[in-house]
């Protein structure tokens, strides 16, 4: 089923919204990005991204509630590697969240935040979609060797 | 399923916890209780030692977050050894280095709690 993205998917896995789920998401998604030739390194930073986004999703999408689904699927287009990670929670549009300089966080001691800022600087680009009760965050990292 | 250990040593005025496994917003609970225990016990000096942790999330950055006031405003630190490189990368990405002391061995985070103790 290919989307408005040009993308095919590729595999998925559906968990529900616990947080001792996410040590499955991150070995389905390393699985997947060294599989696309990421090298270690590449593939742990859209672990990371992963698993901060569903950590995310987890907490404040779905209030902690551990009985909702997450699904998360691959997706590539020959160019790209994209996690797509669907849910029926809280919105939130991560792309819209002001994230304070490194040196005004530490100043204000914020704890939170800091998954958001790390996805930003993980991935080559942060998509999302919010139809109705559904969202669809999408994080895409070119694949090596690709010049797009 | 991927494990999460935090173990508490005690070397002269300093405790060191040694963490291994995965440290992410499921086992972050554990480590926080660990570090609030401590505290709460008035072990104010504390070392992280990171040689066998695998894994590192903001759930985990967030707990050193939590207790690093509390602690300098007690006249102790949580300072950092032995981190594998990969570790290192996430806590630098998020310009971590400016807040926390980071050595390579233990020894030398120990080091630096005798000679700021002294002075």
């Amino acid at each position: 089923m290919a989307n408005t993205y040009g993308y095919n998917p590729y595999y998925a896995l559906t968990i529900l919204s616990r947080t001792d789920e996410l040590g499955r998401v991150r070995a389905f998604v390393r699985e997947a990005a060294l599989q696309f030739g990421f090298s270690a390194a590449d593939a742990e930073k859209i672990v990371l991204a992963t698993d901060e986004a569903c950590a995310n999703v987890i907490r404040h999408g779905y209030n902690g509630e551990p009985f909702h689904f997450i699904n998360i699927s691959i997706e590539t287009n020959g160019r790209a590697f994209a996690v797509v990670i669907d849910d029926d929670g809280k919105s939130y549009d991560l792309r819209t969240h002001i994230i304070p300089d490194t040196q005004q966080y530490f100043k204000e001691r914020q704890r939170g935040g800091l998954g958001i800022k790390l996805i930003r600087l993980l991935v080559d680009e942060i998509d999302y979609i919010a139809d109705g009760s559904h969202n669809r965050l999408r994080l895409t990292k070119r694949l090596p060797n690709s010049s797009e | 399923m991927a494990t999460f250990t935090s173990t508490v040593r005690t070397v002269g005025a300093v405790t060191v916890i040694d963490l291994s496994g995965d440290l992410d917003a499921h086992t972050s609970v554990q480590l926080e209780r660990t570090i609030q225990d401590l505290i709460q016990k008035k072990h104010f000096n504390l070392i992280i030692n990171f040689s066998n942790l695998n894994y590192i999330s903001s759930a985990g950055l967030g707990v050193f977050m939590a207790f690093i006031d509390d602690v300098r405003a007690n006249g102790g630190d949580i300072k950092f050894s032995n981190m594998p490189e990969k570790i290192y990368q996430i806590f630098d990405l998020l310009g971590f280095p400016m807040l926390y002391e980071i050595y390579k061995d233990e020894r030398e985070a120990i080091e630096k709690f005798k000679t700021s103790a002294t002075t």
